[in-house]
C-alpha cells in the first residue's frame, strides 16, 4: 500500500476575477519510508495540494488516499496518520512551549500525554524551552516546535510546508537534520521548499508542479533525463522543466 | 475519559488555560458584566425604586448574560487560534465539529457559573436579594442556555465562510437581539413588526418565563420548547453546512 496517493486531483477556486485551476490533473504516489520533495514556482499548487492531502479542502475531482483511507471521509483516521509542519501558521497567544503541546496532544487523544510530550521535546531539542512562551521561541525553534507538534501523534506521513523558510543557515542544517533523522526512522515525508539545493540533499524524489500540473515526478537522476542536462543541478533542472522566463532568455 | 471527550475537554483546558494566565481575560466575565449590572440597577432606582423591578432587572440582566457567555464560550475557543493565525493547527487534528462545540459549552458554562455567581453576590451585597430558586426561573435560564449554544453555533457557522469580517458579528449578534428579547421591558412595548419577530426568538418567551415570577407576563412554554429545539438543530444544520462549504470552497483553507 503507498503511504500516499494521488489520483486525477482536480481543484478549481471560483473568484470574482474568474476561476483558478489551483489543481490539474494531479497524479502521484509515495512509498512508505520516501522523502518526496515538491517544488514549484509560487502559485503553482503546492499548499493547495497539501491542504487536500490533510482534508482542509475537497477536491472537485480526483481521490486522495493516504495509507488507503480518504482524508474527507475518515478525517478522524487519517488526521492520526498524518500531521502538518508549516511555517506560515502561527502559535496560540500565550502559552508556553509545555501547555501548548499538552493542548495538541488532548486534539489528538494522546493517552500518555506526559510520556509523549518528554519524548517529542527531547527529539527536537525543546526540552530546555519547555516553559517559554510558545510565541516567544526564535523562528528556528518555532519551526522546531511544529515538528514537536507534529510528533506527538506519531504520525506515520509528515507534510512540510517549507519548514526552513526564513532560517538562519545554522537553524536550517538542525532542522534539515531532523528531517532526514525522522526519515531514518521511517516517517514518510512530503517537503515543499523553494530551496533546491535543500531539496536535492534530502529528497529521495522530487516532483515539480507549475500551474496546478505536476510537470516532472522521479528521482534527480531522472529528472535530468527528461530535462536533457545530465550535469545540471537541480536549480537547473527545475529551471529549465517549469520554462522560467528569464532561463528562456539566457539560453 | 474517551478519545472524543478527550479533544473536546482540550478547547475548555485551551480557553481556562488562557484565562488563567492573563487577568485581562477575565473582564468579560466580570467587570463587564458587573459595571453593567450596577448601571441598570442605579438606573432602576433613580427611576422607580420598586424591589420589583429591581430584582427583574438582575433577573433579566442574568439571563442575558447566560446566552452571552454561552455564545462566547463557543467562539472564544475559535477566534484565539484566529488571531494567533494558529486555526491551521486546529483544523488538521482529528478534533470534529461537535467536540469543538462540546469544549465550548464546557467554557461557556465555566463562565456563566463565574458571572452568575457574581451577580447574585453583588446583588445580595447591595439590597439582599437571595439567589432565586423558584423551577420557572432555573427553566428560563436552562432555556437561554440552549439559546446561547444556537447563538454560538451560528455565529461560527457566519465566520467559516466569512472570515475575519463577521467576527464583529459575535459581539453585534446579541446586541441585536437583546432588543427583540424582552430583557428589561414587556414584549408588548415593542411595536409591529418586531413584536411578531420577537415571538420567533425562544429567548423572548424564557424572559417572559422571568417576568411570570413576579406575575408581569405570561410563558408560552410549548412555543419556547419548540423555537428552541428548532434553533439549536437549525443552528446546527447551517455550522455543518457552513463549514462543508468553506472546505469546497478553499474559503477554510484561506481562514487556516
Amino acid at each position: 500500500m503507498d503511504a500516499l496517493s494521488v489520483a486525477k486531483a482536480v481543484k478549481k477556486f471560483k473568484e470574482k476575477s474568474g476561476t483558478t485551476l489551483a489543481l490539474s490533473d494531479v497524479s502521484l504516489k509515495i512509498s512508505k519510508g520516501e522523502i518526496v520533495g515538491l517544488l514549484g514556482p509560487n502559485g503553482a499548487g503546492k499548499t493547495t495540494l497539501i491542504s487536500a492531502i490533510c482534508g482542509l479542502l475537497e477536491l472537485d475531482e480526483g481521490e486522495i488516499s493516504v495509507f488507503g483511507k480518504n482524508p474527507l471521509t475518515q478525517k478522524e483516521s487519517v488526521s492520526q496518520d498524518v500531521n502538518l509542519v508549516t511555517g506560515f501558521a502561527g502559535l496560540l497567544h500565550g502559552l508556553s512551549v509545555e501547555n501548548l503541546l499538552e493542548y495538541y496532544s488532548m486534539l489528538y487523544a494522546i493517552d500518555d500525554r506526559k510520556k509523549m510530550i518528554g519524548t517529542v521535546l527531547a527529539q527536537t531539542g525543546l526540552a530546555e524551552k519547555r516553559n517559554q512562551t510558545a510565541q516567544n521561541l526564535s523562528s528556528g525553534f518555532k519551526q522546531r516546535f511544529y515538528i514537536a507538534k507534529a510528533l506527538l501523534s506519531n504520525p506515520k506521513l509528515i507534510l512540510m510546508d517549507e519548514p526552513t523558510v526564513g532560517l538562519d543557515i545554522q537553524s536550517a542544517i538542525q532542522i534539515r537534520a531532523l528531517i532526514k533523522k525522522l526519515s531514518n526512522e521511517g516517517k514518510t515525508i512530503l517537503l515543499t521548499t523553494h530551496y533546491m539545493a535543500e531539496a536535492e540533499q534530502l529528497c529521495d524524489r522530487i516532483a515539480l508542479i507549475r500551474g496546478g500540473k505536476i510537470i516532472a515526478f522521479g528521482k534527480i537522476s531522472e529528472l535530468r533525463k527528461l530535462a536533457g542536462k545530465p550535469k545540471a543541478n537541480l536549480e537547473e533542472i527545475f529551471l529549465h522543466l517549469t520554462k522560467e522566463k528569464w532561463v528562456e532568455e539566457d539560453e | 475519559m474517551n478519545k472524543s471527550l478527550t479533544r473536546a475537554y482540550s478547547q475548555f483546558y485551551k480557553n481556562t488555560k488562557l484565562m488563567s494566565q492573563n487577568l485581562f481575560r477575565l473582564m468579560d466575565t466580570t467587570v463587564w458584566p458587573l459595571t453593567l449590572l450596577l448601571a441598570f440597577v442605579f438606573l432602576a432606582k433613580a427611576l422607580n425604586n420598586d424591589p420589583a423591578v429591581i430584582t427583574l432587572v438582575v433577573l433579566g440582566m442574568a439571563g442575558w448574560q447566560v446566552v452571552q457567555q454561552m455564545q462566547m464560550g463557543i467562539a472564544v475557543g475559535y477566534m484565539d487560534e484566529f488571531w494567533s493565525n494558529s486555526l491551521t493547527h486546529l483544523f488538521v487534528s482529528p478534533m470534529r465539529l461537535r467536540e469543538f462545540v462540546l469544549g465550548g459549552i464546557m467554557t461557556g458554562i465555566l463562565k456563566c457559573i463565574i458571572v452568575i455567581g457574581l451577580f447574585f453576590a453583588t446583588a445580595h451585597f447591595f439590597y439582599g436579594m437571595a439567589l432565586p430558586t423558584q423551577i420557572e426561573f432555573i427553566a428560563a435560564l436552562f432555556f437561554l442556555f440552549i439559546f446561547g449554544i444556537s447563538i454560538g453555533m451560528l455565529n461560527l457557522a457566519i465566520i467559516f465562510p466569512h472570515g475575519e469580517n463577521a467576527i464583529f458579528l459575535v459581539w453585534t449578534l446579541p446586541d441585536i437581539l437583546v432588543v427583540f428579547s424582552g430583557v428589561y421591558y414587556p414584549l408588548e412595548i415593542l411595536p409591529e413588526p418586531l413584536y411578531s419577530l420577537a415571538q420567533l426568538l425562544p429567548s423572548s418567551h424564557a424572559f417572559n418565563l422571568i417576568k411570570e415570577t413576579s406575575g408581569a407576563a405570561k410563558a408560552d412554554w410549548v412555543a419556547m420548547i419548540a423555537l428552541s429545539a428548532i434553533w439549536l438543530i437549525g443552528s446546527w444544520i447551517l455550522l455543518q453546512l457552513s463549514f462543508h462549504y468553506a472546505k469546497k470552497t478553499g474559503k477554510l483553507v484561506r481562514v487556516a
